[in-house]
């Protein structure tokens, strides 16, 4: 189980990294480029999944309303 | 595959292949959503919750809702998807409702309620920030609906001012323990537990 701040880490590093690459590029005019950074939105996408799963977001509460 | 099958039983098996279809289902679902959805809208995009630890969490709520029962509890998914919890709802006996924001993925879950038969179950396209129906439920889950925090926290509050005293929060995968402190609330119905 890797570690949730790597995951944090990663996601970040993606992110800017994919924002360099929009910046110094027109990348999204060549498929070669756009193929390659719809791949890596798809990582980007799956590690946030992988933040949801394994972070403190995983409790589940269940509770009753007893006063308004 | 023999193995497997054995030590899973039928039972076993069928989840398998029903949380496969889910996750089949979800692919679907989210194959459509532009690339901004999540930043344009605040929303997670469908992340299907296990069905166990929902099958789990929805027998305690059924069960406590029994104690007064004047009809079938009345069970409502914020943020739904493409409405798996909701047809699970219906058929443990609750009267069930999902609320889903994206069309897209709204559109899959009416695929779904359509084919699904009986019993039945409805779903309402709209935006759980500006909902104004959550006092008509006696169960209302959500398994974090919303990526940004303050937008998860401004739904929380609207949801624990909205809802009538007696009906049950089941609130799944958010960080914000807003229910774990919230004094409105009495102490868990089940233990809090890590799904």
């Amino acid at each position: 189980m890797p570690r949730i701040d790597s995951i944090y880490k990663a996601i970040d590093d993606l992110q800017l990294g994919m924002d360099e690459l929009k910046i110094g590029n027109n990348i999204m005019s060549d498929s070669r480029f756009r193929e390659g950074m719809n791949l890596v939105t798809e990582v980007r996408d799956f590690l946030l999944e992988v933040k949801l799963h394994v972070g403190n977001f995983t409790l589940s509460d269940i509770k009753r309303k007893e006063v308004s | 595959m023999t193995i497997e099958r054995e030590q899973m039983g039928a039972n076993g098996v069928f989840l398998n292949m029903v949380s496969n279809l889910v996750s089949a289902m979800a692919t679907i679902a989210n194959k459509n959503l532009p690339e901004s959805h999540m930043e344009k809208h605040g929303c997670w995009k469908f992340i299907p919750y296990s069905i166990t630890s929902a099958y789990s969490l929805l027998t305690v709520a059924y069960e406590e809702s029994l104690k007064s029962p004047l009809r079938p509890p009345k069970f409502l998914d914020c943020g739904c998807g493409i409405g798996n919890i909701v047809m699970l709802a219906a058929l443990m006996g609750f009267d069930a409702t999902g609320i889903e924001f994206s069309q897209k993925i709204f559109n899959v879950a009416e695929i779904l309620r359509e084919a699904g038969g009986y019993p039945r179950w409805s779903i309402i396209k709209g935006n759980i920030l500006k909902y104004k129906d959550y006092s008509k439920y006696d169960v209302i889950y959500y398994y974090c609906p919303l990526v940004d925090n303050g937008l998860e926290e401004e739904f929380e509050n609207r949801l624990a001012d909205m809802m009538r005293v007696g009906a049950i929060v089941i609130c799944c995968g958010c960080g914000n323990d807003m229910f774990a402190n919230d004094k409105r609330f009495t102490g868990q119905l089940k233990n809090r537990h890590m799904y």
